[in-house]
């Protein structure tokens, strides 16, 4: 993620903006990047200015040591401990809110670190700030997005009154959906075509149940699904692969098939060694390599079914070559790296490379030679 | 921990159980892992819980009614061709035919004999009855007979059916099942105009042909058919007509050279069925007839002739063995007519007679033409109400939902097969007649027991091939290969 941190005065409260080098007049809630003080200073929310060109202001203002690593236009959020952030970037047709960090699963793989703060609010203040005309598609994402309805509904229905009829994809556990009023609410906002990424790991509740952390959870989960399916509405299942599901990932793609075929979209996902998959490593932790086989399989299944399915955050040397097609460039930019023995890898273009986040990496990552194809 | 297990029908196979839910879905069991379940002492760690628990055998007290709702929910799915009501639409517009087929089940006339047509009037009619069906998307089937001796009467009534539908709004499909023997240019531009589907029959080589399907007219009814084939093709686009088998003894044992003439001739489909005790059939039985044993030993052999096909690049579905496997291996509901349950008699299907009288199906009207008036609904004068509400349709339904019928009830293929109300009432005049061990239920069995085996065998390739069928998809795009 950009970011940036330095001295900072002048702030109680978290700031957000708009990135800009230069101070136009008819720009309000500007970050300002600049030397020295602006003769015309109206309509800017905080100053980020070099090492020892600080000036006397009552804004907000941090000191940097290097140039910021923002563009023109990103939405920045400063926070009082000095550290700059953006929190949408202005050149990708991709976005994500993040708008809580409370969850109620606790799954013994998840890569987000759980807390206490809800951000609804702020990303009711940043879609006040950006143009969401030419945005493709805005990502929904938390902590459990829908652990507060109301202010969900809120930022949704900002999103639709902005651009209408925008594509958003909202990452939830789907256990709230098993009350048919919540989806009701969802389903009864107008002018926005939302979906729906909701996970699945296994054929039976105890094993789901286990990984997840919560007993009860897939029922409540199957049950949301089949509510979203009452109201019509677009459901992805998201399928993270860890040491204890991957040998029945086939099991599941017939599990989903017979009871929730009415999915539009299946995603098999590798796993970010980060948070819980990184504290529970010993436990959860599986090379690619190892459920190569069950992968394909599980493929070849959804492929027979006629349902539409990816694999994600798996790199190309580590899948079997006949599901390659089906294998994204699934890591966000700021998240995606590659490890050196990369550079000779001729299929390094499409592939997803692996987490920089990710504690540890495969020892089986290694070049694709042109020549084997 | 204890569980609660589910409604399941179940069959001994070698030294497997095979069990299937109310959902369609099946497993195979080991012997001491049914005899554990089923004495409820099969442990939750145990791989074969698992698999009964994922596939809804049994579940756990704190699930059971979402479980229920679940299995409801995929019930009403499976069930789900009982909404539509009636969408299969069949006139038999003329009872006059050109050709004199051994085994013809309509027991046409001679093509001079005028008065077997059906008149305008009387057309005019069965259109506004069609129309008043509630099913949105509706096929209507001209049959015969040689339903294009009757060209006028069935030319005005597609027109009046288009007129109709401009305000109706429905999906509307039209057939026309010919022998080809006499087709005009003139009707081939009026097919390809209106979008009209043409359905004739092939028997396999010009020999095989030749012999049961004899021209009233023309030497070789094969040679003429050829010939216009290649018409009708030439202006419909490729398969513009689909061919149906008829399989009779001269053609049980030579199935394979009929499968190579299908494909030699550019199809990529074939419906393997038995003859129907029906019409010229019953009459011709000696020299025409075979055994439930003779069809399905013949046709497995023809089923792998045909997967053998398929491993070896061509792509060529056998379409009932397409249908049963639909069943077993899809959550969805299959529209055939033939083998439902409620039977599709009348309430997937209906036709309309040339004299105006309506029946739940073809076998129906072959039956009144041997003299046995049973199932007419009522005719197309009466109120639609009366004839698709009536006894007849009701009687029709209450005696074929093999959920309750004796034998059909503990019938582990019961998720896959349906009622044949017609044919049980021709063989013990009860619409439904006895069961154990009738021919309709002995050839389904045997060809089931057949397609598990296949299943059961997790032969990759051969999964891949039935998926294309089922999808009705190139294998090409199905199997994934290195590239």
């Amino acid at each position: 993620m950009k970011q940036i941190k330095g001295i900072v005065k002048n702030i109680d409260k978290i700031i957000l903006g708009k990135y800009s080098t230069h101070n136009s007049i008819f720009q309000n809630n500007k970050v300002l990047f600049c030397n020295k003080k602006p003769l015309f200073n109206c309509g800017i929310n905080a100053y980020i200015v070099p090492k020892g060109k600080s000036f006397k202001t009552d804004k907000p203002i941090i000191e940097v040591e290097n140039n910021p690593p923002f563009i023109e236009n990103d939405i920045i959020n400063i926070s009082p401990n000095g550290l700059a952030t953006v929190v949408w970037e202005a050149d990708t047709p991709h976005h994500a809110l993040y708008v809580t960090d409370v969850c109620n699963s606790k799954c013994i793989m998840c890569p987000q670190i759980e807390g206490a703060s809800t951000h609804y609010n702020e990303c009711i203040q940043i879609l006040d700030l950006v143009d969401t005309k030419n945005v493709s598609n805005i990502g929904i994402t938390g902590g459990e997005p829908t652990l507060n309805i109301n202010k969900l509904v809120e930022v949704l229905e900002k999103i639709a009154k902005k651009s209408p009829n925008q594509k958003v994809h909202i990452l939830t556990n789907g256990r709230n959906f098993s009350r048919i009023d919540v989806v009701e609410k969802l389903a009864c906002i107008r002018n926005i075509d939302i979906s729906y990424g909701i996970p699945l790991y296994s054929d039976i509740a105890e094993e789901h149940d286990y990984i997840v952390g919560v007993e009860g959870a897939f029922n409540e989960t199957i049950q949301g699904i089949y509510n979203l399916g009452k109201y019509n509405q677009k459901v992805e299942i998201r399928t993270v692969i860890l040491r204890q599901n991957y040998k029945k990932l086939r099991e599941l793609a017939t599990y989903i098939y017979r009871n929730i075929p009415f999915v539009t979209h299946i995603a098999l996902m590798g796993m970010e060694y980060h948070g819980n998959a990184e504290s529970n490593y010993d436990l959860v932790s599986i090379d690619p390599i190892e459920y190569k086989t069950e992968l394909f399989e599980a493929v070849r299944e959804y492929v027979r079914y006629n349902m539409i399915v990816d694999v994600y955050n798996t790199p190309l040397c580590l899948a079997d070559s006949r599901i390659k097609e089906f294998c994204r460039d699934s890591i966000s930019t700021w998240k995606k790296s590659y490890l050196p023995q990369c550079e000779n890898c001729s299929e390094k273009e499409p592939c997803s490379g692996v987490f920089e986040t990710s504690f540890m990496h495969s020892e089986n990552i290694k070049p694709i030679k042109l020549e084997e194809n | 921990m204890s569980y609660i297990k589910l409604p399941f029908n179940f069959k001994y196979i070698d030294d497997s159980v095979l069990l299937v839910n109310q959902a369609g879905e099946h497993l195979f069991l080991t012997k001491e892992d049914f005899s554990a379940f089923t004495s409820d002492v099969l442990n939750s760690d145990n791989e074969a819980y698992k698999r009964l628990k994922a596939k809804h055998f049994l579940t756990v007290q704190s699930e059971l009614n979402q479980v229920i709702e679940m299995l409801a929910t995929k019930l009403r799915t499976r069930k789900e061709y009982l909404a539509d009501f009636t969408s299969l639409h069949m006139i038999v517009i003329t009872l006059r035919c050109n050709c004199l087929c051994k085994y013809c089940h309509a027991s046409s006339v001679d093509f001079t004999n005028k008065s077997y047509d059906m008149d305008w009037d009387t057309a005019k009619k069965t259109i506004d009855m069609i129309f008043q069906t509630p099913s949105k998307d509706i096929k209507i089937e001209y049959q015969g007979g040689e339903p294009l001796l009757n060209w006028d009467i069935l030319k005005q009534s597609v027109l009046y059916a288009e007129f109709l539908n401009k305000i109706a709004k429905k999906k509307v499909g039209f057939v026309i099942c010919t022998n080809l023997m006499d087709i005009t240019d003139e009707q081939i531009d009026f097919c390809k105009k209106h979008n009209i589907e043409i359905s004739t029959s092939l028997d396999g080589t010009k020999e095989l042909h030749d012999c049961n399907r004899q021209s009233r007219i023309y030497p070789s009814s094969y040679d003429a058919f050829i010939k216009n084939s290649e018409r009708v093709n030439a202006k419909l686009g490729n398969n513009g007509a689909s061919p149906l088998l008829t399989i009779t003894k001269t053609n049980l044992h030579r199935l394979r050279e009929v499968i190579d003439e299908y494909v030699r001739q550019g199809h990529n489909a074939i419906f393997l069925r038995a003859l129907n005790p029906y019409g010229n059939a019953v009459q011709n039985k000696d020299e025409l007839g075979y055994s439930i044993e003779e069809f399905v030993e013949a046709y497995k052999d023809a089923l792998n002739y045909i997967i053998d096909l398929n491993r070896q690049g061509t792509e060529f579905t056998e379409c009932f063995t397409a249908l049963l496997l639909s069943r077993i291996l899809t959550p969805f509901s299959t529209g055939f007519v033939d083998l439902q349950s409620p039977s599709g008699a009348g309430i997937s299907g209906a036709i309309y007679y040339y004299d105006g009288k309506i029946y739940p199906a073809d076998e129906a009207r072959m039956l009144a033409r041997m003299g046995d008036d049973y199932f007419c609904m009522g005719t197309v004068n009466d109120h639609y109400s009366d004839v698709f509400n009536g006894q007849v349709i009701r009687d029709i339904v209450y005696n074929s939902c093999v959920e309750t019928m004796p034998v059909c009830s503990e019938c582990v293929y019961q998720q896959y097969c349906g009622a044949d109300v017609i044919r049980n009432y021709l063989e013990t005049k009860d619409l439904m007649g006895y069961r154990l061990n009738s021919g309709f239920c002995k050839k389904n069995k045997l060809i089931l027991d057949y397609i598990f085996e296949l299943l059961r065998t997790n032969d990759e390739q051969l999964l891949d091939i039935f998926w294309s069928w089922i999808t009705r998809r190139p294998y090409e795009e199905i199997k994934l290969e290195t590239n």
